[in-house]
């Protein structure tokens, strides 16, 4: 797995682009909630059809969701928000700079 | 294939419904519902997707409606969302029926305002309200129509509730115009651009020689591709002045991507008319069954032996199931076969009659009952909501051989047959996933080379090792998959693969009517597509086999050995000699192309050694072979595994991707794969023993 892990990084240049951009913003995103954490989506980083694609499926700005499951060996993450369930993948996830919020 | 005669042909008289909605809307039974069952399926042109339609009396009024692929959004993104939106932009119905999962409101209102945006009429069907209503959602339809200037109806399309309503407001929106939809909804910075791109539009040449509509203008702002394309393509590759500068203005306003901020703007008008038109009247479940479902089936430990006890499952009864149905067949055409030769006196008329009409007919038909169970499972899986599951749990590991978790989909159904799952393959959003996904799928091995396998298996290994071997074989043909997909997307297709943005259904209990359906769909694109092919192929190996025919008193080897196939395989026999492999062989693997368990009988022809009981069988006598041992054994199951598929295959190949190149490329690689790996196979196994 460990190997499988450095080959991931050095090839997923998406992750590291959208993972790069939310540092720079200094902003928390999807990936790193942990299981059964409420959000608000302030802002989706991810461009073109990858952020089109995610606003359409209710990650826009001001949508509530929660993070119901994180996948082992940064596999996809499973979100529920509008009253569903949306699966992403690890590296989609860093494209959505969300706010942390009380559950309660 | 396009015939568009049954649109074209418009009548007055007639309104044509074009049924659309998200996936797992209850579109597809609401649609079964409105039509019953007079129904047929056509292609449309610009449509690459089958498109059910079906028709219906209402108060005296002729109604058709037409199923399209379920679609999250009109910015086409799959091929299935892309033949949807071209359906309604082309063939433009009289009604959009857009049918919105209540439960699941503001993401199928999105689909919903997107339609409206287009101007055509449209009809909203709040369908499966009850389960909306059970968890404590109230809907006021009547509100959420006006604001959105469009008729919503309540249905619930399993119980049949609303239907009469429904059509009712389909016959009355047909007569009337739509109301406009005006941009300044989304603010006033995407009004300004629209307006600013409408009138760069209006300066340049058009695409269709109508004068450009608002809506042409909305999609050039929100950077839509097949909208940018079709004015580029008019417009020497470029978008025409001042509408590029439009977009950039707006995102240099509001400081995002205009896809992103377009999308965002949408969901506003959505949330506030969903604040105005719904209550919760109590609080949503935390545990809903789904979510209980799930904390097994998507277990990081449960549910990956779950998923591969499912599978293990699925593939066990496909083939148990299955094996008495094709046993009755085989026996009737050979029973049929046997009937017409002692009717029929001339020897070449019989042998076409026998050889090449029955047996080609019987090698399809027979197969059928493999891809009905096959597609029976697969399709109760998926209306389950399973499936979704199961790419949840292989994208994972796809991702990192540069497939994708719905590859998987395609790839199981190739255990059954490569046809259907190339054809499965639609399902992958992005082009590239979906051509790699098609490209590694021959690999699988099918259903029809289980019989090549089990009989040399069965003749070579000790009995109480076979399971393992064939397993192992069974086995090569995902690795090898995964492998090839890997050196694909590193060298031809570079490049990420596409976003796994997936819904994950809720659980529903699927329903054997709604199966069987789908199964016919498919069962009927099998048989046309796959069919008529394997049968001109089997036509053809007929004749290779039967040609120059013999004389009279040779005996079926002789008539054989003097065939053109035998001399196919005389020159392909250098190539095969590293193998291990001598003529026979190569003419039985020639004779696979045009399926594959031609093979097996092909050898029952050729390994008919003269000194072996009469009544030996087709095992005894490949191990009293003197030209074919074990080795012989190991290089040509591999090669089989491998090896260019059947040319219903290379047919399917070509229809889905539109081009020989693809074609050329499948035979070519396979091939090469198929000999490199037999002679490693072979070479080890020299070590070895």
């Amino acid at each position: 797995m460990k190997h499988l892990g450095r080959r991931r990084r050095r090839r997923g240049g998406d992750e590291q682009c959208n993972r790069r951009r939310a540092e720079l913003a200094g902003t928390l995103t999807v990936a790193d909630l942990s299981e059964g954490e409420v959000f608000e989506v302030r802002r989706v980083l991810a461009e073109g059809e990858l952020g089109r694609r995610l606003v359409e499926m209710g990650l826009s700005p001001g949508a509530r969701g929660a993070v119901a499951r994180m996948a082992p060996f940064r596999g996809p993450v499973q979100i529920d928000l509008l009253g569903y369930s949306l699966s992403l993948r690890r590296s989609e996830a860093y494209g959505v700079v969300v706010e942390r919020i009380d559950p309660s | 294939m396009a015939s568009s005669s049954n649109v074209s042909t418009r009548r007055s008289d007639v309104v044509r419904v074009a049924v659309a909605g998200n996936p797992n809307s209850g579109k597809t039974t609401l649609f079964n519902v409105l039509t019953g069952a007079r129904l047929k399926t056509g292609n449309y042109p610009g449509v690459t997707v089958d498109v059910t339609s079906g028709e219906r009396r209402h108060k005296g009024g002729e109604l058709v409606f037409y199923d399209l692929p379920g679609a999250y959004s009109l910015s086409a993104y799959s091929i299935d969302e892309l033949a949807a939106r071209r359906f309604i932009l082309e063939e433009k119905p009289d009604v959009v029926l857009n049918v919105i999962d209540s439960a699941n409101l503001e993401r199928n209102l999105y689909y919903t305002l997107q339609l409206r945006e287009l101007d055509v009429p449209v009809v909203g069907a709040l369908n499966m309200i009850d389960e909306a209503e059970e968890a404590g959602v109230e809907i006021d339809a009547e509100r959420l129509g006006e604001i959105l200037r469009t008729p919503m109806v309540k249905t619930v399309g399993s119980k049949r509730r609303g239907v009469e309503e429904l059509l009712d407001a389909i016959v009355e929106t047909a007569r009337k115009d739509a109301f406009r939809w005006t941009p300044s909804v989304y603010g006033v910075e995407i009004e300004r651009a629209a307006e600013r791109a409408l009138a760069a539009l209006g300066k340049a040449t058009t695409p269709d020689e109508t004068a450009p509509t608002t809506w042409a203008a909305l999609k050039i702002v929100e950077r839509d591709k097949d909208e940018t394309a079709k004015w580029r393509a008019v417009n020497e590759g470029e978008l025409p002045d001042g509408a590029t500068e439009a977009v950039e203005w707006l995102e240099r306003h509001v400081g995002e991507s205009a896809p992103v901020y377009f999308a965002g703007q949408r969901y506003g008008v959505i949330r506030g008319a969903v604040r105005e038109t719904v209550r919760r009247v109590k609080p949503p479940e935390r545990k809903t069954p789904t979510s209980r479902i799930d904390a097994f089936a998507l277990h990081p430990v449960f549910g990956v032996v779950g998923f591969l006890v499912v599978m293990a499952a699925v593939f066990y009864a496909t083939f148990t199931l299955s094996e008495p149905p094709v046993a009755w067949l085989e026996r009737g055409f050979a029973a049929l076969g046997e009937f017409a030769a002692s009717r029929i006196d001339d020897p070449t008329l019989r042998s076409f009659v026998v050889d090449g009409a029955i047996g080609g007919v019987g090698g399809v038909l027979s197969f059928a009952p493999i891809i009905v169970v096959l597609f029976l499972l697969v399709t109760l899986l998926e209306e389950s909501g399973y499936m979704a599951r199961a790419a949840f749990i292989m994208d994972n590991v796809f991702h990192r051989f540069g497939l994708h978790g719905q590859s998987f989909i395609p790839l199981f159904i190739g255990f059954g047959c490569t046809v259907p799952a190339i054809m499965a393959a639609r399902t992958l959003k992005s082009p590239t996933d979906r051509l790699v996904t098609i490209l590694v799928s021959p690999l699988i091995s099918c259903g029809a080379r289980l019989p090549i396998y089990a009989l040399i298996v069965g003749a070579f290994s000790p009995p109480e090792y076979s399971w393992a071997i064939l397993l192992g074989v069974y086995a090569l043909g995902p690795i090898a998959a995964m492998g090839t997909a890997l050196l694909f997307r590193a060298t031809l297709f570079r490049g990420e693969t596409s976003p796994f943005v997936m819904e994950l259904p809720p659980y529903r209990k699927p329903t054997m009517s709604g199966a069987m359906w789908h199964v016919g769909r498919r069962l009927w694109r099998f048989l046309k597509n796959a069919g008529t092919v394997i049968f001109a192929a089997s036509i053809l190996v007929w004749a290779l086999t039967a040609f120059p025919r013999p004389a009279a008193d040779a005996t079926a080897r002789e008539a054989l050995e003097q065939s053109y196939a035998a001399q196919m395989g005389e020159a392909i026999a250098p190539a095969m000699a590293p193998l291990g492999l001598d003529w026979k062989a190569g003419v039985a693997l020639v004779s696979g192309l045009a399926a594959k368990e031609i093979v097996v009988s092909t050898m029952g022809v050729l390994y008919h050694a003269e000194e072996a009981a009469p009544d030996a069988t087709l095992r005894e006598r490949l191990r009293d072979d003197g030209s074919f041992d074990a080795l012989s054994a190991i290089s040509l199951v591999v090669f089989v595994a491998l090896y260019v598929p059947c040319f219903a295959t290379l047919a399917t190949i070509r229809r889905e991707t539109g081009s020989w190149k693809w074609v050329a490329f499948v035979a070519g690689y396979t091939v090469a794969l198929a000999w490199i790996a037999a002679f490693l196979a072979h070479r080890l196994g020299v070590a070895l023993l």
